[in-house]
């Protein structure tokens, strides 16, 4: 039961159909007349239908890839539960200080260097699970694949998605690899690309009046530059991929260095929600009794007797 | 005898420190008393950091027959014999540490030994002497900004419930009374300390008068019995700076107080007893008034023309 494949895809495909005609529905007759907004809605049907073929592309799925899928939610679940705890307890508290500064974590009497190898042994051994994860997906692997730029491409996941939480990881990750996997596909290299040659521009893309405004004004002029030149290169997304994405880090690094979801500023509720209620009461008491004092009458309220360096000069 | 000891909380002997060529400390001597604030004054760059960094075992002292051993060698002998005895004494720091002692030809005198509560802690790494109940503060104030005021003060207290990972999985009862008890005390040295009002922020967002405070009440979580201030009143003005005074003067019921300050007002005026360090040594040890008379003081301080 387990090996059986579901052949044909016949719900996958069903699901594809779907999709091309929730394409066709987008284009809704009133507005269609419009240029400008028919441009927009062919993209919108041309990438809709583009993931219906593409899930038609899937292939034979097997009832234990399903299965592990299934497995795999639910250890994912697991492991953020886990590092939810961890984060939450005083011994995440007591990390997020060493980040903050070590020496002062060393100074009140914590041993720095063990909550630093238990913690990055934690994190490899998540790491390992991962991996794990990851290896299923293969049908087939070389050693070239695990090339060093493996390794910027995590910086790039928790740089986009977030630091310090676990929610921007797997937005960061779950987005920027979708990005580097749709750009693979084969469906959409034939969609989106275009040629930059001696004959100008070509662009396979939906709305075909680009390609006519191209052919009447820019064509002219880049063809006969790029003949000069020497140029003659084909973009499609497999192979810009990963200018776009260092583009788009750029943009995150200047306009949104926290990324997508930003560390969660921690709040003192959490504490205060364990005392009994009127010492909590008491204290909120008195926060607002003395917020509502000016600076300066907080500190004479103590030393109105006399200001003993006052006293000294005399 | 007895009460003679009793009375001593700390006693650092004869701490050397080299630095390479620079000698800061050459020598320096310190006996402090129970439930005494004592201050520790001198020109800059005279070791009075340093000092405190050795006494809370930040840096190892200096054994200055070894020193000039090394020294010897590194003229006299070949670059294969410096080799040689690097190696041997990584071999002894590996694994015959205490074995050394027994080879009595090789051992340099003893010197410098640093003894607070009857215990030698000279050895121990600063998490372990700060865990002894001597707690210091820094001469820029460390805080933790992306942290709570509340959550600054609750990292602090020592072996906490929540600090092993295993029982933030199976002792969660437990973790949760500690946390309690520990916000209760936080509560209390904020009300103490006057700073209520600041409890919700986080510290990034504090004056530097307050990061002061902070910094002191992170102390207070952990029941200290000796505070080495590393220059408490630094960059505050003078109102606030005898607040400060006050609840630090307030502390002396429960510990004893050792600060370094430039502040001459407040060390004299504030003061039990008073060390006056010049050049690695210290060159003076009395009351504030004996200080004020003192000779070598005014010299140290002010230059011999004064």
């Amino acid at each position: 039961m387990i090996g059986t494949s579901i052949h044909n895809n016949t719900m996958l495909e069903d699901f594809g159909t779907f999709l091309d005609d929730l394409s066709q529905l987008v284009l809704i007759p009133v507005i269609k007349d419009i240029p400008v907004i028919k441009d927009i809605l062919n993209i919108i049907k041309s990438f809709i239908s583009l993931i219906g073929s593409s899930i038609r592309d899937l292939g034979d799925v097997f009832v234990w890839q399903i299965a592990i899928l299934i497995v795999f939610v639910f250890l994912s679940l697991l492991v953020y539960w886990f590092v939810q705890v961890i984060r939450k307890s005083p011994y995440g508290r007591v990390l997020r200080a060493i980040r903050e500064d070590d020496i002062s974590v060393t100074s009140v009497g914590k041993n720095v260097a063990r909550f630093r190898w238990q913690v990055t042994t934690l994190a490899a051994f998540l790491a390992g699970l991962a991996g794990v994860m990851y290896a299923m997906l293969f049908s087939s692997f070389e050693a070239g694949e695990f090339r060093p730029f493996l390794t910027f491409n995590l910086y790039i996941f928790i740089i986009i998605g977030g630091l310090g939480n676990s929610r921007g990881a797997f937005a960061g990750t779950s987005l920027v690899t979708l990005f580097l996997h749709a750009a693979q596909a084969e469906a959409v290299k034939q969609t989106i690309n275009m040629h930059l040659g001696p004959d100008g521009i070509l662009i396979a893309i939906v709305p075909t009046d680009i390609q006519t405004f191209m052919d009447q004004y820019l064509s002219p002029i880049i063809g006969p530059l790029c003949q000069l030149l020497r140029i003659d290169v084909f973009i499609n997304p497999y192979n810009s991929a990963v200018v776009v994405l260092g583009v788009i880090l750029i943009l995150f690094l200047l306009f949104k260095p926290a990324g997508l979801i930003p560390e969660p500023r921690t709040d003192t509720e959490k504490y205060l929600s364990l005392l009994p209620p009127e010492e909590r009461a008491r204290s909120d008491a008195a926060v607002l009794a003395r917020q509502s004092l000016g600076e300066m009458e907080r500190l004479m309220e103590e030393t109105e007797e006399g200001l003993p360096s006052k006293q000294i000069e005399e | 005898m007895s009460s003679a000891t009793k009375t001593v909380h700390l006693e650092a002997e004869d701490i050397h420190k080299y630095f390479g060529g620079v000698k800061a400390l050459e020598g320096a001597s310190v006996v402090v008393t129970k439930n005494k604030l004592f201050s520790l004054i001198g020109p800059n760059g005279c070791g009075k950091t340093t000092l405190f960094n050795v006494i809370t075992c930040w840096l190892n002292k200096t054994n200055p027959y070894e020193f000039e051993e090394e020294i010897k060698i590194v003229v006299e002998e070949s670059l294969s014999a410096l080799i040689a005895r690097l190696f041997r004494k990584l071999l002894e720091k590996l694994k015959l540490r205490k074995t050394r002692k027994t080879i009595a030809e090789e051992i340099p005198p003893e010197v410098g030994s640093v003894t607070f509560e009857d215990l030698r802690i000279d050895d121990m790494t600063a998490h372990e002497a700060a865990l002894t109940g001597m707690m210091r503060t820094f001469q820029t104030t460390r805080n933790w900004p992306k942290l709570t005021v509340l959550e600054n003060l609750l990292v602090a207290p020592h072996d906490q419930t929540g600090e092993s990972l295993w029982n933030i999985f199976f002792k969660r009862k437990k973790i949760k009374d500690d946390e309690r008890n520990n916000t209760l005390k936080a509560l209390e040295v904020l009300e103490f300390l006057e700073i209520t009002q600041i409890r919700d922020q986080i510290a990034e967002e504090l004056s530097g008068g307050q990061l002061k405070l902070l910094a002191l009440g992170r102390l207070l979580m952990t029941v200290p019995r000796l505070l080495l201030l590393d220059e408490p009143m630094a960059g505050i003005n003078p109102t606030l700076g005898n607040k400060i005074m006050d609840k630090i003067v307030e502390l002396k019921q429960e510990a004893t107080v050792f600060l370094i300050e430039h502040n001459m007002d407040v060390v004299f005026n504030y003061s039990d007893e008073i060390f006056v360090m010049a050049s690695g040594k210290i060159i003076a040890q009395g009351d504030p008034d004996a200080i004020e008379q003192n000779r070598d003081v005014i010299e140290a301080y002010l230059g011999k023309d004064y």
